[in-house]
């Protein structure tokens, strides 16, 4: 039995060992300079301090993006980012232009690990609630602070901003991008909200990615920004009785022509989504459904960033949504100047920059 | 007076030995690999110079080499058992559904409990659906009218370890709208990246016992890989041994998976790999499983960590570890397989 | 040597499932302490399931069976195991055992369930080896032997269990005309040391040479029982086989003569 003995023995040994030199080590949670710093709730309710406004901000976890364009939302901002995890080249891209520093960052690979996000240095990490305990939490147990976001909903994106305002030390700019979200949602949800169910067309949202084969098309969850937004833009959706799912799901053919909706508004990440739907208004199979009959399938526009996700661009995914499910009341809005207008107003780009650097990339079914 | 144990024990220790040893030294290795602050190797005076750097040793790369040990050993264990028992040496807790068990289980539980949720219930939970995958495959392996009993083990453990596979993905997917749940590749691919001192000792209650059962029971492995009729002859209960050093095995197994998700290859490798050194004999080759399943988790975790800048998950490097190392030693080998 | 039977069936009926047909009827017979016994039949006639529940493995569905006068139902596993060894037909061993390492399993019904080998057990499979000439054998794996050599160090292993009676299901069924003689040797010895041996087998001529007692079975039934001069007849025999069968004997052993099948 002598095996078994020494086997045990050298586990409590071991673990004696380790944890006793590892208990001091372990809760700091970055508590220190409580009196100057500062202290914000973030949305996983934890209260973060910090003795000051963070000097090297670093990005990472899945959706990093999303954090990342929120941040560069702030003047001077992008300044305290030093690194930060993108997956694809347009996403680089974007930053490019409204960074000229971009070069002086450092850009994590994908699913970048604990130990690599602290050998940047950073003085606060920031990161998708849901990555708390892959990466979050080995982060806090190191002692690096770390601030949790959301940013997925309306709501969430005007607390997280504030959050966000309070962290960067710029509360004042805080509540102005904020406005300036609530203002054009405001302005459609005001005469939406009169709309009866009746006057609401039936509204389908399909994500396709020719990559995936011809026939992968998905709708999004009950609970995602896609679907809220066809709502308060005045539209009426189809598919949220019967996708229960937590993430894209998969639909069939039949199963679109049985919602038989008015309005098709086609996502496509790789891609130009309005050559998409022109595909598939000309494809014979489709003529079946009478939203592709009547030519009502329309590409879900996007500049570098997809007007869909919930990145900062999604207030004019609304409003294309608005002006495309609603026509009558959204007569008097231009697309393409709110599209100027958000990156002349919360990104500072000039009028030229935004004429010469974004206007042309532009997809979807604009205007 | 009892009488002295065998010799055989003692020169077995000594045989033993050099491998000990060398799970220490891994360990101990591993401790100054990593990505901070720079990629690989952490000189070992920045852990008195640097703050960070002694916390990213004993707080994040130590707890993980602990619980890569653990997660070995516990695979190799439950390998060598389930090879021994079913006598049958193509199989390992990723083909028999426990893995998959395990991991349905705990997420699960995770889902069910929600906030509730503590590790040892989720580790139960794991155990016990971990439980029910072995016995699904055994149960269709009897009634399985094809092929002989190797074969017939393997197919229907392949069908409930699909089946378990699927039942994780149905709870993330379609059960799932909070993302409660670790994303479905940390499941199927698994990872020690979110480990802490706490999952670390949450999973003893459920480890050391269950390899404290296998070591006790290692030389009555021998005897349960006989047919029934020698075993009885023997004065084995079978029945009630068989179901004492599973438990034990599975015990491990399911705790270490619903920690780290499921990790594949290492159960099936590790019980040759000792088998070929040390001989087929359990008295060695169990404890030798165990010590080699540490030190091969141990490296392929160190490699998951180490070489990108991103985590690549642990499953992924076990298989490309495993899978290799088992074709070169199938090929290299007589493999006796009964019919 | 005992008045004792070492194994006394009574009334002994066996079906497989609750549903199936019996397929031993009523066997009622003793098997005396320290004999050597043959059990004689044709295939499928339930030698090896009479073997089996002598050894405990099978529960009769009828009647009762003592071992050493003590009923076999009341004795625990590890108690019979002490007492009753067997050698099975075909022994298949699925790893690379080494002989001696098989052998010493042969120690288990004196080890506890979480225990190991003591220093005695080796020794008494290195003694089991060389009792029976196969210490050379010690360090080979068993899947490498040849049948008889399996046959031989199965043998040795059953014998350190170190039991009062052995069982054995056609012993011989392998082996060649050499290794069959050295077995016959071999339960001739451990007859005259006391051990009750009990083999069936498909050699009429080769278990009256050695047997002391002999059963005869047919269609489920005990038909003929007793010391292996009174019942090795052509009668009894042909009975059993259903073919004519001559018995003689050449330089003074025994002999059998199958005739034509009808």
């Amino acid at each position: 039995m002598s095996r078994t003995h020494l086997m045990r023995g050298w586990a409590a040994a071991a673990l004696a060992v380790a944890v006793s030199v590892a208990a001091p080590a372990c809760g700091d949670d970055g508590s220190e300079g409580a009196d100057a710093g500062i202290t914000v709730v973030d949305a996983r309710g934890r209260t973060v301090s910090l003795s000051g406004v963070p000097d090297r901000i670093t990005v990472a976890g899945r959706a990093a993006f999303m954090i990342v364009d929120a941040v560069y939302l702030f003047e001077g901002a992008g300044d305290r980012l030093a690194a930060f995890e993108l997956g694809r080249d347009s996403q680089i891209d974007f930053v490019g232009i409204v960074d000229p520093h971009l070069d002086d960052k450092q850009i994590l690979p994908k699913s970048v690990g604990a130990e690599q996000v602290a050998a940047t240095d950073p003085d606060l990490v920031l990161m998708k609630s849901y990555m708390a305990g892959e990466l979050g939490e080995p982060l806090e147990r190191l002692g690096i602070p770390v601030l949790y976001l959301d940013l997925e909903t309306p709501a969430q994106y005007e607390r997280d901003l504030e959050t966000l305002g309070v962290v960067l030390g710029e509360p004042e700019q805080a509540d102005e991008i904020i406005r300036f979200y609530r203002e054009r949602v405001d302005r459609i949800a005001s005469v939406t909200g009169a709309i009866s169910d009746d006057e609401r067309p039936d509204v389908l949202v399909l994500r396709y990615d020719p990559a995936e084969g011809t026939a992968a098309f998905d709708v999004p969850p009950a609970s995602w920004l896609q679907t809220e937004m066809v709502e308060i833009a005045g539209g009426s959706p189809v598919w949220t009785g019967d996708a229960g799912g937590s993430g894209w799901t998969r639909v069939g053919f039949e199963q679109i022509a049985a919602w038989d909706p008015d309005q098709i508004f086609l996502i496509s990440y790789s891609g130009d989504p309005a050559a998409l739907a022109e595909d598939l208004t000309a494809d014979g199979a489709w003529r079946e459904v009478r939203a592709v009959s009547d030519g009502s399938v329309l590409g879900w526009p996007g500049d570098l960033s997809s007007w869909d996700q919930p990145d900062t661009r999604w207030v004019l995914g609304l409003t294309w949504l608005f002006t495309k499910i609603q026509p009558g009341p959204a007569a008097g809005i231009d697309i393409m100047a709110e599209t100027s207008d958000l990156f002349t107003g919360l990104y500072r780009l000039t009028p030229e920059a935004v004429r010469l650097e974004v206007l042309p990339l532009l997809v979807g079914s604009l205007p | 007076m009892a009488p002295a144990p065998s010799r055989a024990p003692a020169s077995a220790l000594r045989r033993l030995w050099p491998l000990g040893v060398a799970l220490v030294v891994v360990a101990a290795v591993s401790l100054f690999v990593g990505r901070y602050p720079e990629p690989f190797w952490t000189a070992p005076n920045l852990l008195w110079e640097d703050d960070l750097a002694a916390r990213v040793v004993w707080s994040h790369r130590l707890p993980r080499i602990v619980a890569a040990a653990l997660l070995g050993m516990s695979l190799a264990g439950g390998g060598i058992v389930l090879q021994t028992v079913f006598r049958n040496p193509l199989v390992e807790p990723g083909f028999l559904g426990v893995s998959q068990g395990a991991a349905f289980g705990a997420s699960l539980a995770i889902l069910g409990l929600g906030s509730a949720a503590s590790p040892l219930a989720v580790e139960g939970a794991a155990m016990l659906f971990a439980l029910v995958g072995l016995a699904l495959s055994a149960v269709i392996a009897r009634r399985l009218r094809f092929g002989g009993w190797v074969l017939r083990l393997i197919l229907g453990g392949l069908a409930v370890s699909a089946l378990f596979s699927a039942g994780v993905g149905v709870v993330k997917y379609l059960a799932d709208p909070l993302a409660d749940l670790p994303v479905i590749t940390f499941w199927l691919l698994g990872g020690l990246s979110g480990i802490s001192w706490q999952a670390v000792i949450h999973l003893l209650p459920f480890v050391l016992p269950g390899l404290a059962v296998v070591l006790a029971m290692r030389w009555r492995l021998n005897l349960l890989s006989l047919q029934d009729e020698t075993a009885f002859s023997l004065g084995t209960a079978l029945t009630r041994e068989r179901a004492l050093v599973l438990a034990g095995a599975v015990a491990a197994v399911s705790a270490a998976t619903a920690v780290a998700g499921i990790i594949g290859w290492v159960g099936l490798l590790v019980p040759h790999l000792a088998r070929r050194v040390y001989g087929a004999d359990s008295r060695i080759a169990v404890p030798a499983s165990l010590l080699i399943g540490a030190i091969l988790v141990v490296i392929c975790d160190d490699v998951a960590r180490s070489l990108l800048a991103g985590e690549i998950p642990l499953g992924i490097v076990t298989s490309l570890a495993g899978a290799a190392g088992f074709i070169v030693l199938m090929t290299r080998t007589t493999l006796r397989v009964p019919r | 040597m005992t008045d004792l039977p070492a194994l006394s069936f009574a009334g002994v009926a066996f079906a497989y499932h609750r549903s199936a047909p019996e397929v031993l009827h009523d066997i009622t017979l003793d098997v005396s302490d320290g004999a050597v016994t043959a059990i004689l039949g044709p295939n499928g006639v339930g030698k090896s399931t009479l073997l089996h529940l002598a050894l405990g493995l099978l529960t009769p569905t009828a009647g009762a069976i003592e071992v050493y006068g003590r009923s076999q139902a009341g004795l625990s596993r590890r108690e019979l195991s002490r007492i009753v060894a067997m050698v099975p037909q075909n022994e298949h061993v699925p790893f690379d055992f080494t002989v001696l390492e098989y052998v010493l399993m042969g120690r288990s019904p004196h080890i506890s369930t979480l225990g190991m080998p003591t220093a005695a057990d080796e020794q008494a499979a290195v003694d089991g080896l060389g009792a029976l000439g196969l210490t050379e054998l010690g360090s080979r794996p068993v899947p490498e032997l040849s049948g008889g050599e399996r046959q031989l160090v199965t043998l040795a292993r059953a014998l350190t269990q170190g039991p009062r009676i052995l069982l054995l299901d056609e012993p011989a069924a392998h082996l060649d005309l050499s290794n069959a003689s050295r077995l016959r040797a071999i339960l001739e010895r451990l007859g005259r040391e006391g051990t009750t041996v009990v083999f069936s087998t498909h050699d009429p001529a080769g278990a009256a040479a050695v047997s002391d007692e002999m059963v005869l079975m047919r269609d489920g039934r005990v038909i003929c029982h007793g010391p292996t001069e009174s019942v090795f007849t052509s009668s009894h025999l042909s009975e059993t086989y259903a073919v004519p069968i001559a018995v003689a004997r050449v330089d003074g052993h025994p002999v059998v003569v199958p005739g034509e099948h009808t």
